[in-house]
């Protein structure tokens, strides 16, 4: 028997291993792409943060892009054409060495896409690793169970030859940012209950630089984030919102004064309006009866 | 039937038992059905056959891996299942085809095994006549493949084949066929209907701008409303035919990627999980995308079932088609219900094989080749009582303002109280008294647009 095992046993066992079921180790990957990856100090290049979801659906991703502050300086952050939808952390260049990111795609993403850029400048000569630290990617299972990650970063070198060119040309874009509705919306769990603005869209190419709002007048607007606590909370102004990507181009989208109220909100008004006139016109005519009765 | 070349057999007959417990231990292996009937006998329980898993020159292997009869196994580190129904299946791809100047691009969704059937890689099939013949390429274990050399004008069909893990690398599925015809880089690109094109209901959305064009084709549930969003965005909505397939478009798109993602709602107001698809849309073209195939969905009468009575297992699919019942247990159990002509499913599963406690159940449709994912699961308990399972009325915990629907108000919420201290419980989708990234992706789940 032992004969047979030695004889058998060992030969089946590897043919198995290796050719008919080995379940396949996949790992969700997060990726740095410089290419090239060798530049003149003073130059300006574009790191590309990439996942790979290795068959898996995920819809939430995490991480920070970390980079040696004194090799390296972050000049800004691309988001044109990233798989992310919603940006719950968005990328940016606030902190020196780190760009934290997390965001979500609903319905979830299987695939290798582009999560964003980080454009760099070559401050010192000497040799980088940009790399993604604390990945985390959820499964699109309802629960968010946490998928296997690995991170891996890329080198860059920085000569001592000063570049040719200290910046990298900016994304030929003309097309605005996409179509999108801002929704006035109101909840107890947040700015007390009072009324607030939501608002989101993508583009395409540059990314979006940044939001406006504007109460009344479209000459009356300042930066915004979503969501965004209205100043005028009787709703009775219109409301624009202006989305304008790194390239310049403006889409903007308006809402009618009161047109954002709930229906039912509306009805309630009209029903308020509609008793104090009733209210009024029975008030006219007791004075008018009193007036007529009066000797 | 095996055939083994040498005097060894009864050695041989153990390598092989020794085989086919490691087949077992590690999961199933490849298997291929082959339907038989006869009037004089009835085949209860079938084994699976396959072919190619041996390259030895010593032997050959050359046919059947036999399959275990059910409760013929009673350890506890391996299961075995056998019978047609527990044959390994895989989903079909959705592919989407873009045409460019002599080339067309392609993209598709992964295929998801069961039973341990996993895919290897992808052939992809291309014709200049809808239906084919096809000549075939092998693209490795990839999700899209631009298809060049091509006639300018001329348009061609393409589908998508998996291919399992074995030696041979069988085709094990096929996608349905889209097509594009490709024209000069001078010229505005055109995509074709594919051969399955949508006999239900349609619609448009998106213009007055010029712009990339998407068309997104499959089958979700009769007569019910289909919703399609462009980045988590609400984009349009459609109505399926009675023979529950749709086809709808969305215009005036920059190019770029899309996640367009598609979910429906059936005659009871139950909804689908999310079909998502990544597409890279290309400058004043038309993408196809064919081949959607919404899960069926899935509801049980009662939330505890006094162990031994029947409890029923019901949805909604494509009419005329076949959908599989999975049960999660100690013991997995599988069922197959035919869908009538609203695309109704029942079947009344008798819980005397259940244990006492939590089971799950989910199940998958399949209709002219073509299989859909496994859609939502649905939780029971067999127990001492029957216990009716009450129905939900809204579209789940994500929906913080209870407005019916899961969006960017919901999502702007949750962001508010994202990291920070003492969220308030509906905030809190999973309980753990903190918002952080677990919570947005359980809503990404539930989304709605």
């Amino acid at each position: 028997m032992v004969m047979f095992l030695k004889k058998y046993f060992l030969p089946t066992f590897i043919f198995i291993t290796l050719y008919v079921n080995v379940p396949p180790a996949y790992a969700a990957e997060f990726g740095v792409v410089a290419n090239p990856s060798t530049f003149g100090k003073g130059a300006a290049f574009e790191a590309r943060v990439i996942i790979d979801t290795q068959g898996e659906s995920i819809n939430a991703f995490a991480g920070a892009v970390t980079f040696p502050s004194d090799l390296l300086t972050p000049l800004e952050v691309r988001e044109g054409g990233s798989i992310v939808n919603f940006w719950i952390e968005e990328p940016r260049t606030a902190t020196s060495s780190t760009v934290r990111f997390s965001g979500i795609t609903p319905g979830g993403f299987n695939g290798k896409a582009l999560l964003f850029s980080v454009i760099f400048r070559a401050a010192e000569p000497g040799s980088a690793t940009i790399a993604v630290e604390s990945p985390r990617a959820l499964r699109n299972d309802g629960v968010g169970s946490p998928a296997r990650v690995t991170s891996i970063g890329t080198r860059v070198t920085v000569s001592n030859t000063p570049a040719s060119s200290g910046s990298i040309p900016p994304v030929e874009d003309t097309d605005p940012p996409e179509p999108f509705t801002p929704v006035v919306a109101s909840d107890p769990a947040i700015f007390g209950g009072k009324y607030f603005l939501v608002f989101a869209t993508q583009d395409k190419k540059s990314g979006i630089d940044h939001y406006e709002v504007c109460e009344g007048s479209i000459r009356q607007c300042g930066d915004a984030e979503s969501p965004y606590l209205l100043h005028y909370q009787s709703l009775g102004r219109k409301i624009f919102v202006k989305a304008v990507d790194r390239a310049g181009n403006e889409r903007i989208a308006a809402l009618p004064a009161f047109m954002h109220l709930p229906w039912y909100q509306s009805l309630l008004l009209l029903a308020i309006i509609g008793i104090l006139v009733h209210a009024l016109f029975n008030w006219r005519r007791l004075v008018w009866q009193n007036y007529i009765q009066s000797p | 039937m095996m055939v083994i070349n040498n005097q060894r057999a009864t050695d041989y007959r153990r390598a092989i038992a020794f085989l086919f417990i490691f087949v077992a231990l590690t999961g199933v292996g490849v298997a291929h059905a082959e339907d038989f009937s006869s009037t004089n006998f009835t085949v209860q329980n079938p084994v699976m056959f396959s072919g190619g898993l041996s390259t030895s020159t010593s032997f050959g292997l050359q046919s059947i891996i036999a399959g275990f009869a059910p409760g013929t196994s009673t350890s506890s580190t391996f299961g075995g299942n056998a019978g047609f129904l527990f044959f390994p299946h895989v989903s079909t791809p959705a592919v989407s085809a873009t045409a460019g100047d002599a080339q067309v691009a392609l993209s598709w969704t992964s295929s998801s095994g069961t039973l341990g059937w996993s895919v290897s890689g992808y052939d992809v099939g291309q014709a200049s006549v809808s239906g084919g013949p096809y000549t075939y390429s092998s693209v490795g274990n990839v999700l899209s493949s631009t298809r060049t050399g091509l006639t300018n004008g001329t348009t061609y069909y393409f589908v998508i084949l998996p291919k399992d893990t074995s030696v041979d690398a069988n085709r094990i599925a096929t996608s349905s066929e889209v097509s594009a015809t490709p024209v000069s880089s001078g010229g505005s690109s055109n995509n074709n209907s594919s051969s399955n094109s949508s006999s239900g209901g349609g619609g448009g959305g998106g213009g007055g701008e010029s712009g990339s064009t998407v068309t997104i084709s499959g089958r979700a549930y009769p007569l019910s409303p289909v919703t399609v969003l462009k980045d988590g965005q609400l984009a349009i909505t459609t109505i399926a035919g009675p023979d529950a397939k749709f086809n709808v478009s969305l215009s005036a798109l920059s190019a770029g990627p899309y996640t367009i993602a598609v979910y429906g709602e059936d005659g009871g107001g139950n909804r689908s999980t999310i079909f998502a698809f990544p597409v890279q849309v290309v400058q004043s073209a038309t993408t196809e995308i064919g081949g959607v195939f919404l899960a069926p969905t899935i509801g049980v009468d009662k939330a505890q079932v006094k162990h031994g009575d029947t409890i029923a297992i019901f949805g909604q699919s494509v009419p005329g088609s076949d959908v599989t019942i999975q049960v999660n247990s100690a013991q997995e159990l599988f069922a197959t219900a035919a869908t009538d002509a609203h695309g109704a499913y029942l079947y009344n599963l008798d819980t005397v094989p259940l244990d006492v406690g939590d089971h799950s159940t989910k199940s998958k449709s399949a209709i002219a080749g073509e299989i859909s994912q496994f859609g939502k699961t649905v939780n029971f308990v067999v127990g001492t009582e029957n216990i009716a399972a009450v129905r939900s009325t809204t579209v789940g915990k994500a929906d913080i303002n209870g407005d019916g629907k899961i969006n960017l108000v919901d999502f702007s919420v949750l962001a508010y109280w994202y990291k920070r201290p003492s969220p308030p419980p509906r905030a809190d989708l999973n309980g753990d008294g903190k918002v952080d990234l677990i919570d947005f992706s359980i809503m990404a789940f539930y989304w709605t647009g």
